[in-house]
């Protein structure tokens, strides 16, 4: 059946968001359509507004609607130690543990050499640039434990060790409430390779 | 929902859905092999380490309608180098997208999955020269090793050159001064009479020609021991960008990223 073409243009741009197929799409038009007016109307005000409103900080290239952000701004943070992270959602992760103080720079991406994104494709001037100001003690090295953020990691670690600068990066192992006997041998052999005294 | 066992090493991944991954792999059995590991993004995943790029591992998957899963990882060699160093792991991406770029579904070729797994396992213990233990020597040996990869995945897809007469008459050819005609289109020398007609003719030293030849004939480590003079080395890699270029029609991308890891170590 053929929708009205309203409802059809709603569908085809509810479909480009991520993990949403036709029929999500669907349910999602119908019911958005069937809920009163106010409601589809706050619904795209949020958008609309979160998107004119929101732009990467300036200086740690994370998602804020003021720049500096307050994270960088917040004289309770720790600006001897920088966290790097590869997208602003992981800036978000690193905070729910509420044990990091210092400060973020995000780089909006991992290298990835089989999809030609290089060095230059992402925030690595930028984070050169902060480095440089000399109040950096420590870097963490938060990129993903995969390929991508492995070879971003060890690419970033040879580029800021000249600098003087520590440089670390986050540990990998068995996941918090986990069963030894369920444990793959490649992360079983990392956390004996980063086991620690008690 | 039946189940099969298949060796097979990854060449890439792509994200899929919520927490899902799409792994590409090269099988001896089935060609390239795609099949989705649910849930692989998650920490606790027990597939998420058995599916990273470069694993050689046995693979349990069912048969979905359109695309199969992956159910079960055993390693078999992780090529933990590969990941561990930069250089190793530009090479090894590079290798890894060529294969995706030149093989196919269905199709298997156990020979070039032995190549693949040879290439990945000498990337992996390439050692960088003795007394010199830097980043640039650790990339020409490990640039050495893809330049037989390269010939030998050329070889082993039908596009082996023929160096010792040419291409066109079989006449065998003479180098003038050194030099030789090599026509890309055709895939091999050419003689004088020949290489107006030709397309795509690069003239090289003899002494490019030479070591091609050599590098298909002997094992792939043997790259290791390549000594080249610094114009040839330069031909030699001109040479094998080109002619895989014209007879793939693509390049790999990786290559922008050794690129730069060479102009690093150069500087």
């Amino acid at each position: 059946m053929r929708y009205a073409e309203p409802i059809a243009r709603l569908i085809t741009e509810l479909t480009r968001l991520p993990g949403v197929g036709p029929k999500s799409a669907q349910r999602m038009a119908f019911y958005l359509l069937l809920r009163p007016a106010e409601d589809a109307r706050r619904l795209a005000e949020a958008i609309i507004g979160a998107r004119e409103a929101i732009r990467p900080c300036g200086r740690c290239g994370n998602l804020t609607d003021q720049d500096p952000c307050r994270l960088c701004t917040d004289p309770e943070r720790d600006d001897t130690v920088l966290c790097v992270v590869e997208q602003p959602r992981d800036v978000a992760a690193m905070e729910r543990t509420a044990q990091f103080r210092g400060r973020y720079h995000v780089l909006h991406g991992a290298i990835s050499p089989m999809d030609g994104v290089g060095p230059d494709d992402l925030r690595i001037r930028e984070l050169l640039e902060r480095l440089q100001e000399g109040r950096v003690r420590e870097v963490i090295l938060a990129t993903n434990p995969n390929v991508e953020g492995e070879a971003t990691a060890l690419y970033l670690a040879r580029l800021i060790k000249p600098l003087g600068v520590t440089v670390t990066r986050i540990a990998r192992g068995l996941p918090e409430g986990g069963d030894l006997d369920y444990a793959d041998e490649l992360t079983l052999a990392r956390a004996l390779e980063g086991r620690r005294p008690v | 929902m039946a189940l099969y066992r298949c060796e097979g090493v990854v060449l890439r991944t792509h994200d899929l859905a919520e927490a899902d991954r799409l792994v590409i792999m090269y099988t001896p059995d089935r060609g390239k092999h795609r099949a989705v590991a649910k849930g692989a993004r998650r920490p606790r995943s027990r597939l998420a380490a058995g599916i990273q790029p470069f694993t050689r591992a046995v693979y349990l998957c069912w048969q979905g309608r359109n695309l199969d899963g992956i159910s079960q990882v055993e390693v078999v060699e992780s090529f933990a180098p590969l990941r561990a160093h930069l250089e190793r792991l530009a090479a090894a991406s590079y290798a890894c997208e060529l294969m995706d770029a030149v093989t196919q579904e269905n199709d298997p070729q156990p020979r070039l999955y032995a190549l693949l797994v040879f290439t990945l396992r000498a990337l992996a213990e390439a050692e960088p020269e003795v007394h010199a233990e830097s980043p640039a020597a650790l990339l020409g040996g490990l640039e050495r090793l893809l330049l037989s990869f390269q010939w030998k995945l050329l070889a082993l897809t039908g596009f082996r050159p023929t160096f010792d007469r040419c291409i066109a008459c079989g006449e065998p050819v003479a180098d003038s001064a050194g030099e030789v005609a090599v026509s890309l289109a055709e895939g091999g020398v050419v003689c004088d009479r020949h290489a107006r007609g030709a397309g795509m003719v690069r003239v090289l030293p003899a002494e490019v020609t030479g070591a091609v030849t050599g590098l298909l004939r002997a094992p792939l480590k043997a790259a290791l021991g390549l000594r080249l003079s610094p114009g040839a080395a330069a031909a030699l890699s001109a040479l094998t960008r080109d002619y895989l270029a014209y007879h793939l029609e693509r390049y790999p991308q990786s290559r922008a990223f050794l690129d730069v890891l060479r102009e690093q170590a150069g500087s």
